[in-house]
């Protein structure tokens, strides 16, 4: 038995951030930001909305969407995959289950990972399928970077955007869906991207705003990251060409087009989708899958890699077969 | 290494983040002012060169170098590559 994706919905926050505003505001390059990095505009969440609110939104969309068809009572486990809960404690899963009506024998938890964790968590949530515990998985990820940004840092102000999206897992035949994962960690890089003072180790002289090295990330990211995408192809005998897409975590267009060329994948294989949403966290690689599907140019059997990185430092890679 | 032969590793370094620039290069430029490159192109080169050298380029040593200045930085990989 396998795995696969049934059906994506995204909920984006009204208030949005334009790099006119953080030109305007902060002096920020707002043509920079456009043909560099690749982002226009980010959706932010209103001071009163939280995490699990945003990621409740996205649930109901995908519950409210008639064409899905889902029956709430038949969801077995909820994952939220986030870095900005609600509270340390409790796990804002069980927040979500009570609020999204859902059985008691639901299990809930979260997932504390950022860039990488659309990935881990369908991994995670899938193998509750695999061995047979489960049928039903509801995945959300869900982040808000908005309120932990220091809008006077040009290393991290335009980049982040809010955004939660909710995935329904479901058991498919074994050649479909999910079929290959690969994974990695490096910790001596976890100072590389990271909140002081946001659990219980404090230093009042660091910055209680997300501090981000830029030069270690970019390299992290250009150089594990290709790494990964090989060998995951490697030991499935595929090649490049092989896939219709490679749908990476948006980080930015500067950093993926580097990756693009390292791995030589051309333009109608690599997807950009940041643009309108800003570096959306764990959710920007469901967010441009479910544009991809609502495009229609996906075909039963067709190749994806989805390839997640980030804080820790941590990555990983799925090859998908499409299977609607 | 050789000067020369380390220029023209640097050069093709360069080439490969903005294409066609080689020409416009000589041992005087600087980077930022005389190819307009901005701060992710030049993120970029420093970790390009970096990883083609095998070498850690710390942020303070690229200030008190002038690493944006081609022959700064032939020289400072002169010293690091011995």
């Amino acid at each position: 038995m396998n795995y696969y994706i049934d059906k994506i919905e995204y909920y984006l926050p009204r208030k949005l951030i334009t790099n006119e505003y953080l030109s305007n505001e902060y002096g920020i390059d707002a043509n920079f930001l456009e043909n560099k990095i690749g982002i226009k505009e980010r959706h932010v969440a209103a001071c009163d909305e939280s995490t699990s609110r945003i990621a409740f939104e996205s649930a109901v969309k995908l519950f409210e969407n008639k064409n899905n068809n889902i029956d709430t009572n038949e969801i077995d486990l909820l994952i939220l995959c986030t870095q900005n809960p609600d509270y340390r404690l409790p796990t804002t899963a069980c927040l979500l289950q009570h609020n999204l009506n859902l059985k008691t024998s639901c299990m809930a938890f979260d997932i504390n990972l950022g860039c990488s964790g659309f990935v881990y968590s369908l991994v995670v949530a899938g193998n509750f399928i695999k061995v047979n515990m489960v049928k039903n998985v509801l995945v959300i990820m869900a982040d808000e970077y908005s309120k932990i940004i220091d809008y006077q840092d040009r290393n991290t102000a335009s980049l982040f955007g809010d955004a939660a999206s909710s995935i329904l897992l479901k058991p498919c035949e074994d050649d479909y869906g999910i079929i290959d994962s690969l994974f990695g960690t490096d910790g001596s890089g976890a100072d590389s991207l990271i909140l002081y003072n946001s659990g219980v180790v404090k230093n009042s002289e660091k910055s209680n705003f997300l501090f981000m090295e830029g030069r270690e990330i970019f390299k992290f990211s250009i150089t594990v990251v290709p790494d990964n995408v090989r060998n995951l192809l490697a030991r499935n005998n595929l090649n490049i060409k092989d896939i219709k897409y490679f749908i990476f975590h948006q980080a930015n267009k500067y950093i993926l087009k580097e990756i693009q060329k390292q791995l030589t994948i051309t333009d109608n294989q690599i997807i950009l989708d940041m643009e309108r949403y800003g570096n959306t966290v764990a959710s920007s690689i469901p967010i441009a899958f479910k544009n991809i599907l609502d495009q229609g140019n996906l075909k039963r059997g067709d190749l994806l890699v989805f390839c997640g990185f980030g804080v820790g430092l941590s990555w990983g890679s799925i090859l998908y077969r499409h299977i609607q | 290494m050789q000067k020369n032969e380390l220029f023209e590793k640097v050069v093709n370094i360069l080439e490969g983040i903005i294409p066609n620039v080689s020409q416009k290069i000589d041992e005087n430029t600087a980077l930022i002012r005389d190819l307009e490159m901005d701060s992710m192109d030049f993120v970029n080169y420093i970790t390009q060169v970096e990883m083609q050298f095998n070498i850690k380029i710390s942020d303070d040593d690229i200030k008190k170098h002038e690493l944006g200045i081609m022959k700064n930085m032939i020289e400072y990989l002169l010293k690091k590559t011995i």
